[in-house]
This record gives structure tokens, sequence and C-alpha cells, in this order.
């Protein structure tokens, strides 16, 4: 699964860390979901939509494969 | 969602006290000439030693000054690794839950691989002897799966990109 966390965090002007301690998460998980080698929860995913300000489709898209 | 239940972060250090002192007790016990009965206590158990040698046998009750060295360094490893493994870590995340997991889950099939060499491959009383350490050796196992994986995520995460 892709996603597009990390541009939306950089157009919202926050660090990891920043936008680790607004969704509850270590730096290393935001860091580990940017580089796509961890897939969040639903929960983590909505916070992560409330925070960023963006729809679940915008910051998640499904690969071939998935 | 639901949490794995994990013990204070201060019960690493307890566990790590009484992994060291299993440790103690084992070179202690090996410098104590053989005569020695430091270890024989009483103690309320189940014994059942009737194929072996005086062939004790009892029921739930305070039984006769046994030797205790490795119901001991049992007892102390096992617990100290038992704090080392559900202590919880600096932060605690869902991410952090399912490294758990893939360490649980690995040290499990590994351990069920070792159970079924053992099974096959060693006879006699040194089987009893390998089982001993079946718990031990799950634990140890998935804290080493555990923290590699740890150290590795620490390890790429450390530049923000």
């Amino acid at each position: 699964m892709k996603n597009n966390i990390k541009i939306y965090r950089v157009m919202k002007g926050y660090s990891q860390e920043q936008l680790a301690v607004l969704v509850n998460v270590s730096r290393q998980t935001i860091n580990a979901l940017e580089a796509a080698k961890y897939v969040p929860s639903t929960v983590l995913a909505l916070k992560l939509s409330n925070v960023l300000g963006k729809k679940m489709e915008e910051l998640f898209e499904l690969e071939e494969g998935d | 969602m639901k949490k794995i239940p994990l013990l204070p972060r201060y019960f690493r250090w307890i566990g790590v006290g009484l992994v060291l002192l299993s440790v103690l007790v084992y070179i202690h016990q090996k410098l104590l000439p053989d005569t020695s009965n430091f270890y024989f206590m009483k103690t309320f158990a189940l014994i059942m030693d009737y194929p072996m040698s005086n062939g004790r046998v009892d029921y739930f009750s305070i039984t006769e000054p046994y030797d205790m060295r490795l119901t001991i360094q049992l007892f102390l490893s096992l617990l100290g690794l038992t704090f080392l493994a559900f202590a919880k870590n600096k932060i605690e995340d869902e991410m952090i839950n399912s490294i758990r997991l893939y360490a649980w889950s690995w040290s499990v099939i590994l351990m069920i691989v070792y159970v079924l060499g053992i099974t096959l491959f060693v006879y006699g009383f040194t089987f009893i002897s390998f089982y001993y350490f079946i718990p031990h050796l799950l634990i140890v196992v998935y804290s080493i799966i555990f923290y590699v994986n740890l150290l590795k995520l620490n390890r790429k995460g450390n530049y923000e990109e």
C-alpha cells in the first residue's frame, strides 16, 4: 500500500516528531509509515487523516498485488 | 484495540537482577563440595522419583530435605527472563506491538522445530534435560528477535528524510 503521508506532513509544516506526538506514536513509526515499511491500523490511519486534514483515499492508495 | 499486558519498565532491571542471581547460584553450587547440604531444604511439593534413585513419593506435602539447586536456578532465571521480555519499552505503540507479535510468532515456530528435533534425535535422560529449557529458550529467542528488529528500526529511523 502506498501512502502520501510525507507529502501532506511537509505541506502542513510538521516534522516527523511533531506528527508522531499529534497521533500518539513514536517518530520511528512515522518514519516506517512514510517508507511504506509499515501499514497502520484503521485507528492510526483515521488519526493521521484528521491531523493532516485529508481524506483516507488521499492519504493511502492500494497498489497492484494488494 | 486490545492491549498486550505488560509490566512497568523497572521490571527490566528486576529481571536482569534475577538472571544474574541465578548465574551466581550456579557458580556458588559449583564451588561447594559434593558433600554440602547447602541447597537441601524442605519444600511443599509433589515428588515422584520412584523410577530413579531412592523411590521417593510425596504428594503435595512438606517433603524431606530435597536438592533445590536446579529448582532455584530454573525458577530465578525463568522469572528474570519473563520480566525482561514483558517489561514495557520507552515508547509503546502499535508498531512496537506488531514487532512483538512477529517476534512471538517466530519464537513459537522455532521452539516447535526445536521440540521436534529433540524428540526425534535425543533419547534417555538427556531428553529431559533438553526439555527443562524450553520456556527459557522461547523467551530468549523472542527477546533476540524483538530487540534485533527494534534496533534495525531505530537505526533506519534515526534520520528524518
